[in-house]
């Protein structure tokens, strides 16, 4: 239809369309001002094209203008009144002018031409304004809400208007009039057809039906006024008519049009008027559920979501007040509460949730009126409370409250109960992402605790004529906090340290550094193990928290000497592997962070060891001694001694390796949940 | 780890609390709480039975450390009994008996602090 309209006038822009507009207007302007048009049949004919092709062209013009906006069918409605209204005085005006005049009516276009004729034409003109703009008007009102192609019934009207009005100069005594008449019959019967499709009223509001409703019989009434007037008056008919019969014609149809339009509008209104309301609410409940799904994607925030679950169920189910009561236990504090005292929704949480049974579907109760203290006006007669669930259960309730005399009726429950569904949903979702966050942080944490870590460690052994060493170190998913380092001494000497910080993953790790910078401090100062260690624990007392601690031991190796010294802080015993068999050693001392007092330097021992060829010292973790079989048992020191010395003749290497891969195959069944550390020396 | 479970007792103005299963960073909070419970009661002297309990780790010690300053600037103390060997190993490799009194039964914890 668009299309139709638009075939631009031969393709031109909207501003050469107006120029031609113009130049049409002012041959048809000549015409009439030096012919009598009725004369001759050409010249009729070529009066009523020129006619035609105007109303074309101003209706291709003014639906460029407003053909566009998508308007409401009340302000449509209401626009054409007014349209109507303007024209009605519009026509008093012009015939006062005329009369002043003394141009009367009927023979205004027969008298021979006179320069007064410019008064009627410009009426007309006008008139063709007006009309065109009715036109627009209707054909939106029809295709409004239109669902199916009705392109063809509008196309059909239009065409039996054109033909309708176009014959219409054929004179009524004629032979010929059958061919009006027939054109005119068909444009009435589309009129008809078209009238009854109308499919926008169900989607207006009560009000606006009600509006629609006085609309309508206003315009019945104007256009039936408008129609009478224009039929049984000589001005009119003088002055329009004898213009061009086409603009009567058009005028005659299109105000039958708006007749039976707005006759069928005002019926068909009138019969959706007792479902009105129905519609609404339940176009807001659909609306507003639409929106609350939206919404379950876009807040992530609990309590924003709890709010605002609250809120629209109010306004659903007609409530005055709502809260959400969370998990199970009634002492929690329930979310979201609107528009009520939280002492009373304490009062009807207490009375209708606290019993151990679950409401597992929705409960509409009889409050009997509980009344608020602080505006004893305000009595609460009816509660509906509806379960969240989840798949774990029922993880709280949504609880509506009305003051009004009427109970919360089936629908009201049933649109609550999809409510409280999707609020599950929503709340469910709300509480997988928060996990989620929570768990992808703290791998995060974990990576850097573990990047951390293994930048502790040392990345390459001591070498020297002495000692051969191994090391083996496996960490835990969770960062265990071992660690190990070796401190290249004056004097020919080299120390060495193992420890295990209690705890795991970030904090473990930031502990692991900070004793690594205070041993790699120390060690230039002090030569001592228990010096060392003790200073250690004292500076530790200021980043170690009540809970924490950590296990050390500390070794000097003297190669000048062949001896070594050490000192124990609460970590494992250390394995001494001489001529075959394996001494435990545990010397006395606590682990760093027990206490920070002198009692730890009282404790703890210094031993010197006088070091023998091929003597094995094995350090470790408890990594090591505590690896877990399927039955929980630990691996113990023992089965470590037993499996030293059955390779008590191979490399260190080979020793360290067959140590972690008894380890392995003993804990297979069980996570390995701690850090494991194994360094082995043997003394050349 | 399996579970852990934590049960009070009172023998006069001593508190009994007996400690069943698996003592880990996962159960160690469960004990928090009750050490917090008793403190927050002021009840100081605290007998701790060991008698159930299968295993403690690092995190499980920790929990003792932190309520000890308290509960002994309080003129209080946790004592600790009736313990199986691996646990006491754990405790033992760390220097615990030098700070904290073990008992071999219940009834002698509770009697030390009687006869104090």
């Amino acid at each position: 239809m668009k299309r139709f309209l638009q075939l631009n006038l031969f393709n031109f822009t909207g501003k050469v369309r107006v120029q031609i507009f113009l130049i049409v207007l002012a041959v048809l302007l000549s015409i009439k001002l030096f012919f009598v048009t009725s004369g001759t049949l050409s010249l009729t004919i070529l009066n009523e094209v020129l006619v035609l092709f105007i109303f074309y062209s101003v209706i291709a013009n003014l639906f460029n203008v407003i053909g566009e906006k998508t308007l409401s069918p009340i302000s449509l409605v209401s626009s054409l009144i007014i349209l109507l209204l303007i024209n009605l005085v519009f026509f008093n005006i012009t015939e006062l002018i005329l009369d002043v005049f003394k141009l009367n009516g009927e023979k205004i276009w027969e008298d021979s031409p006179t320069l007064l004729q410019i008064v009627p034409f410009i009426f007309n003109v006008l008139l063709i304004f007006s009309l065109s703009y009715i036109f627009i008007v209707y054909r939106m009102l029809f295709f409004l809400q239109q669902k199916k192609n009705l392109n063809i019934y509008f196309n059909a009207l239009i065409l039996f208007f054109i033909l309708s009005a176009g014959t219409a100069f054929i004179d009524s005594n004629s032979d010929y009039e059958f061919i009006k008449i027939t054109f005119t019959v068909n444009a009435i019967i589309l009129i008809v057809i078209n009238s009854v499709r109308i499919s926008w009223i169900a989607f207006l509001t009560k009000k606006q039906k009600k509006q629609l409703i006085w609309l309508s019989v206003s315009l019945v009434f104007i256009l039936s006024l408008v129609l009478a007037y224009t039929t049984s008056n000589d001005f009119f008919t003088g002055i329009v008519k004898t213009f061009a019969p086409s603009i009567s014609q058009f005028f005659f149809l299109l105000n039958l049009y708006g007749i039976i339009y707005f006759s069928v509008l005002f019926f068909t209104t009138l019969f959706h008027i007792p479902t009105a309301e129905a519609y609404d609410r339940k176009s807001t409940e659909v609306s507003t559920l639409q929106y609350f799904s939206k919404m379950i994607n876009q807040v992530l925030d609990f309590n924003e979501l709890a709010d605002t679950v609250a809120e629209l169920a109010i306004k659903v189910c007609n409530a005055d007040a709502a809260w959400i009561v969370q998990g199970k236990r009634i002492s929690d504090p329930p979310l979201s509460i609107k528009n009520i005292p939280s002492a009373l929704v304490r009062n009807i949480s207490e009375r209708y949730l606290s019993n151990d049974s679950e409401y597992s579907n929705i409960r509409a109760i009889d409050l009997k009126g509980i009344v608020n203290i602080e505006n004893p006006l305000e009595v609460f007669k009816y509660a509906a409370i509806a379960p969240l669930k989840s798949h774990h259960g029922i993880t709280g309730y949504i609880v509506l409250v009305r003051k009004s005399e009427i109970p919360f009726d089936a629908e009201e429950k049933n649109t609550l109960q999809t409510f409280s569904d999707y609020t599950s949903i929503a709340f469910e979702n709300s509480r997988l992402l928060e996990e989620s966050i929570e768990k992808e942080r703290l791998e995060k944490e974990l990576d850097v605790a573990r990047e951390m870590q293994m930048k502790l460690m040392p990345r390459t052994l001591p070498k020297n004529e002495y000692l051969d060493i191994a090391s083996i170190f496996i960490p835990a998913f969770e960062v265990g906090g071992d660690y190990y380092d070796f401190f290249k001494l004056k004097e020919n000497k080299l120390g060495f340290v193992i420890a295990d910080v209690s705890g795991k993953g970030i904090s473990a790790a930031f502990i692991m550094a900070e004793i690594r910078g205070v041993f790699e401090s120390l060690v230039d100062l002090l030569m001592s193990p228990k010096e060392i260690l003790t200073k250690t624990n004292m500076i530790l007392k200021r980043s170690l928290d009540s809970k924490s601690f950590v296990t050390a031991t500390f070794g000097v190796f003297d190669f000048n000497a062949n001896k070594i010294f050490l000192s124990r802080a609460g970590h494992c015993p250390l394995i001494l592997i001489r001529n075959g068999v394996a001494v435990e050693y545990r010397f006395s001392g606590i682990g760093l962070g027990l206490n920070y007092t002198e009692l730890f330097g009282n404790i703890i021992e210094e031993v010197t060891i006088d070091l023998m060829k091929d003597d094995l010292l094995i350090f470790y973790t408890d990594g090591i001694t505590e690896a877990k079989n399927e039955n929980l048992e630990d691996y113990g020191i023992d089965s470590l001694k037993k499996i030293i010395l059955e390779e008590v003749n191979s490399d260190v290497e080979k020793i360290a390796n067959k140590i972690v891969k008894e380890v392995t195959i003993y804990s297979q069944n069980s996570p390995q949940h701690d850090d494991i550390t194994l360094v082995v020396f043997k003394w050349k | 780890m399996s579970d852990f479970n934590t049960a009070l007792r009172e023998n006069d103005d001593v508190q009994v609390i007996e400690l069943c299963g698996y003592l880990d960073a996962h159960t160690a909070p469960q004990l928090e709480s009750a050490f917090s419970d008793l403190i927050s009661k002021k009840k100081y002297k605290i007998v701790a039975n060991f008698e159930k309990l299968k295993y403690i780790s690092s995190a499980g010690l920790g929990v003792f450390m932190a309520f000890i300053e308290t509960i002994r600037e309080n003129n209080g103390d946790i004592k600790f009994a009736s313990m199986i060997p691996s646990v006491y190993n754990i405790f033992d490799l760390l220097g615990f008996p030098m700070l904290y009194e073990f008992f071999n039964s219940e009834e002698e914890a509770i009697n030390k602090f009687k006869h104090n």
